[in-house]
């Protein structure tokens, strides 16, 4: 589904990647790992189109998506979950929502905003409470139904359990369990390596700006560098 | 009636007929600055494009006046847009000061535009019939225009309102304001919502240049100039970037103006705009965010 070949790409001084490859087939939920400044979200930044590429190819479902601006990459299919969410903080939750699914019709958006309220109970007591209002976590809650309100094929989630209490990211991480379950395709990117291999059956870990490792995620977690690494011994 | 009562009443009509104006040019100030960080100063030239559209429509074709006012307020609304897309979308990304120094160019561009194709000498703009009569309310005496003034702009609002709380597309402008690269994730082409933004700020101050032209039944090339000030003044003591600032401080600068003018000594009323800005200094001093403003980051 996604096809990323020898992504070379910079944004500021170090937050560099050079040379990524990396492929998520139809239904994976696939998790890549690393450290804080390891070029993970440079990467994400990039296969979206917010950076652009200096060299490499980026492909999803067989079209090049190299060049395209990010709200036509968004158009065919791709959702991303930002570093620091960056929800629409003077919107309410409900039009945060409704902002979600720009591009879908009045019908498909109210049948979505059930399967939402389904998954994250929390955000239909809060529709009309301001985004900027909401808890770290109920934040993240938004930020993931936001995404989810435009039907991706490809659910991409940096970072979702940074900065959020561990009964929230619980939660969440049963959401994104869940999700995949019914067919989703998620690519979830952490530096919390317990968590991202527990939902995870492969994973890429990253490494100042490549990848330097690659596997299912049993063989990852008795990898003696990663356990040194990421699992604390 | 009390004569005092009256005159009070007399220039509250006044002060409500000005504010219009202001909450009108205002919006398009805030509406701008809250998407590009940008302080447009060509935003009070395309006010005065649209007296001079209707101006120009009136005198060389048979439309009427309704008609007329709409097409000058949509082809200002078209100045907007080629403005954005002619001198600001080049330069996105750029630092803040490039984008205010190209708005003051096409001011200053559309000011000599306007002199150089009809003349520096301004233009007079009787309008016929109705909207030149008036009524009296007890000894207080009502244009008509005073009334359109302020009925056009509570229905420009409500629509405004329900254009930015209810359409997808209004609900989208707030959001780049609030984040252009989230919008881009959500597949929103923030180019066009950009552009959306310019024309809906252009219209009303088209809108509001064509009452001004209608109250004052006479303009020239600069005539865009101090409202424009005064406007963006308005915006800026309501909270600039926040649409119900830019409104309520346009009409407070409206009843500030006209205060002012009644209370001071009648030798010192060719000073009013001093004290206006005085004031608006003392209010930035207390509140520097404006009134409905954020706290400044």
């Amino acid at each position: 589904m996604l096809n990323i070949q020898n992504v070379h790409s910079s944004y500021g001084a170090i937050k560099a990647i050079k040379g990524v490859s990396l492929v998520i087939e139809n239904g994976e939920l696939v998790c890549v790992i690393g450290a804080n400044g390891a070029g993970k979200s440079t990467l994400l930044k990039a296969i979206v189109g917010l950076i652009s590429l200096r060299e490499g190819k980026v492909y999803f479902d067989n079209t090049d998506i190299t060049r395209l601006p990010t709200h036509k990459i968004a158009r065919l299919g791709i959702s991303l979950v930002p570093e620091g969410r960056l929800l629409f903080n003077d919107l309410t939750v409900r039009e945060n929502l409704v902002m979600g699914a720009y591009m879908r019709n009045q019908e498909d958006m109210h049948h979505e905003f059930n399967t939402i309220f389904e998954l994250f109970p929390r955000l239909a007591e809060r529709l009309n409470q301001r985004a900027g209002t909401l808890s770290g976590g109920e934040q993240q809650m938004l930020a993931i139904g936001r995404a989810l309100m435009g039907a991706p094929k490809l659910l991409i989630l940096d970072e979702p359990s940074l900065g959020i209490a561990p009964r929230l990211v619980s939660d969440i991480y049963e959401a994104i369990e869940q999700l995949n379950k019914a067919g989703l395709t998620i690519m979830l990117v952490e530096q919390n390596a317990n968590m991202a291999f527990s939902v995870s059956k492969r994973g890429y870990v990253m490494g100042l700006g490549r990848i330097t490792l690659e596997g299912p995620t049993p063989e990852l977690k008795e990898n003696p560098e990663v356990r040194k690494a990421y699992l604390g011994g | 009636m009390n004569p005092i009562l009256s005159n009070a009443l007399q220039q509250l009509v006044n002060a409500l007929t000005i504010g219009s104006i202001y909450a009108l040019l205002a919006i398009g100030f805030s509406i701008v600055y809250s998407i590009l960080r940008l302080i447009n100063f060509a935003h009070g030239d395309v006010f005065m494009v649209g007296a001079y559209f209707v101006f120009l429509l009136l005198r060389y074709t048979g439309i009427n006046l309704l008609a007329g006012a709409f097409a000058g307020a949509v082809l200002a609304g078209i100045v907007g847009l080629i403005i954005e897309r002619g001198a600001f979308r080049p330069l996105r990304g750029a630092p803040e000061g490039n984008l205010f120094i190209s708005s003051l160019a096409v001011s200053m561009i559309i000011q000599n535009g306007v002199i150089m194709f009809l003349g520096p000498q301004p233009q007079s703009f009787k309008v016929p019939g109705f909207l030149g009569e008036t009524f009296k309310l007890g000894n207080v005496v009502i244009s008509n225009v005073a009334v359109t003034t302020v009925l056009v702009t509570i229905i420009l609002l409500a629509v405004l309102l329900f254009f930015t709380t209810r359409t997808k597309m209004g609900i989208a402008m707030r959001a780049t304001a609030n984040n252009l690269n989230a919008c881009r994730l959500m597949g929103i082409n923030v180019n066009l919502i950009i552009a959306v933004a310019f024309f809906v700020g252009s219209f009303m101050a088209g809108v509001g240049g064509i009452l001004w032209a209608t109250k004052y039944s006479i303009f020239n090339p600069l005539t865009g100039v101090v409202p424009g000030i005064k406007a963006f003044i308005g915006a800026l003591i309501g909270g600039i970037g926040s649409l119900e600032g830019a409104v309520i401080g346009g009409f407070l600068l409206g009843i500030l103006e006209v205060l002012v003018v009644v209370l001071l000594p009648p030798e010192l009323s060719a000073y009013r705009d001093v004290f206006v800005f005085m004031l608006l200094i003392v209010t930035l001093l207390i509140r520097p965010q404006g009134i409905m403003g954020k706290s400044v980051k």
